[in-house]
């Protein structure tokens, strides 16, 4: 018995899918790579730049106005802008660095070392983002600034503060003259009582 | 005594020069500050010494070498007196109202 016109074998059915796999899989398959592919390297760039967010925060931990430490922060809204941990770490930190410093003593030694600690969750909380889990304690307790680094930068931030104040005309400047130049001082001492 | 004379002051809040001239026993100057000098000197007898009568004109604002500074024109009276040899370099304490001051005065020349 020969079969109709309209039947297929199950073969037939078979190679029909194929074919229409096939077709899709040329017409859709590069596209799709290429999506990935990109989706991919938006991924890996994003926590390239995650990556140097936390290397930039680490190499300035003990240098809080280190322009790179304070630009680093200011990015970390948009690297981790989908990271609620971050995020609420990092709203608590920017909080907390607004507020006023309490005058030397008890108060600003605990006041500072609550600082120290938001920072450090922060920078935990951020390493945990890019697969790297550092130590909490050895955040803070590896964490290198030389005494020198540390004095120099003070003396310069002094020595901009008085030069600022001088040229605002807030402090004097006091002149001494040097050598065996000198012209004789015509005037007296001063009197004693 | 005739002649021009200057003087270099210290006071306890800093220094000023005084250039004055003295003629026939009237003495007038003016120093570095803005003040002016105006009074009379006499010789004493028999110890030489001279006798300054002088008052002297403060403007406001001027910062004193006694320290201090007055906030309208003040006429301080003054009288002191020197040794007869007040001009040879030595330095000489003069008291006024408003504090010590010692000065080292230099005859300059004469009117001729």
């Amino acid at each position: 018995m020969s079969d109709s016109f309209w039947s297929l074998h199950i073969g037939e059915v078979i190679n029909a899918l194929i074919l229409v796999a096939t077709v899709a899989a040329i017409t859709y398959g590069p596209v799709f790579a290429l999506n990935r592919s990109a989706s991919k390297e938006v991924e890996r760039e994003s926590h390239k730049r995650r990556r140097d967010l936390v290397a930039a925060l680490m190499k300035t931990r003990r240098m809080f106005m280190h322009p790179g430490h304070i630009a680093a922060l200011n990015l970390i809204q948009l690297e981790y802008s989908n990271s609620n941990d971050v995020m609420e770490l990092f709203r608590s930190y920017i909080r907390h660095l607004g507020d006023v410093v309490p005058a030397p003593g008890n108060d600003q030694q605990n006041f500072l070392a609550r600082r120290e600690d938001i920072f450090v969750d922060l920078l935990h909380a951020m390493g945990k983002t890019i697969g790297v889990e550092i130590d909490r304690m050895e955040i803070k307790r590896l964490a290198y600034l030389p005494i020198g680094v540390a004095t120099e930068e003070e003396q310069q931030r002094r020595a901009r503060q008085l030069l600022l104040e001088t040229l605002e005309g807030r402090r004097g400047f006091p002149v001494v003259q040097f050598g065996s130049t000198a012209p004789p001082n015509p005037y007296p001492p001063a009197p004693v009582d | 005594m005739n002649g021009f004379y200057a003087a270099y002051m210290t006071g306890k809040g800093g220094v000023s020069t005084l250039l004055f001239a003295i003629k026939d026993g009237v003495v007038v100057g003016v120093d570095m500050g803005g003040m002016k000098y105006d009074g009379r000197v006499e010789v004493a007898e028999p110890s030489k010494e001279w006798r300054f009568s002088v008052e002297y004109l403060i403007p406001p604002g001027v910062s004193l070498i006694t320290g201090g500074s007055v906030a309208t024109p003040t006429r301080v009276p003054l009288e002191f007196s020197l040794p007869a040899n007040f001009a040879n370099g030595q330095v000489v304490r003069i008291d006024t109202p408003l504090g010590p001051v010692n000065a080292k005065v230099e005859r300059l020349r004469d009117f001729e």
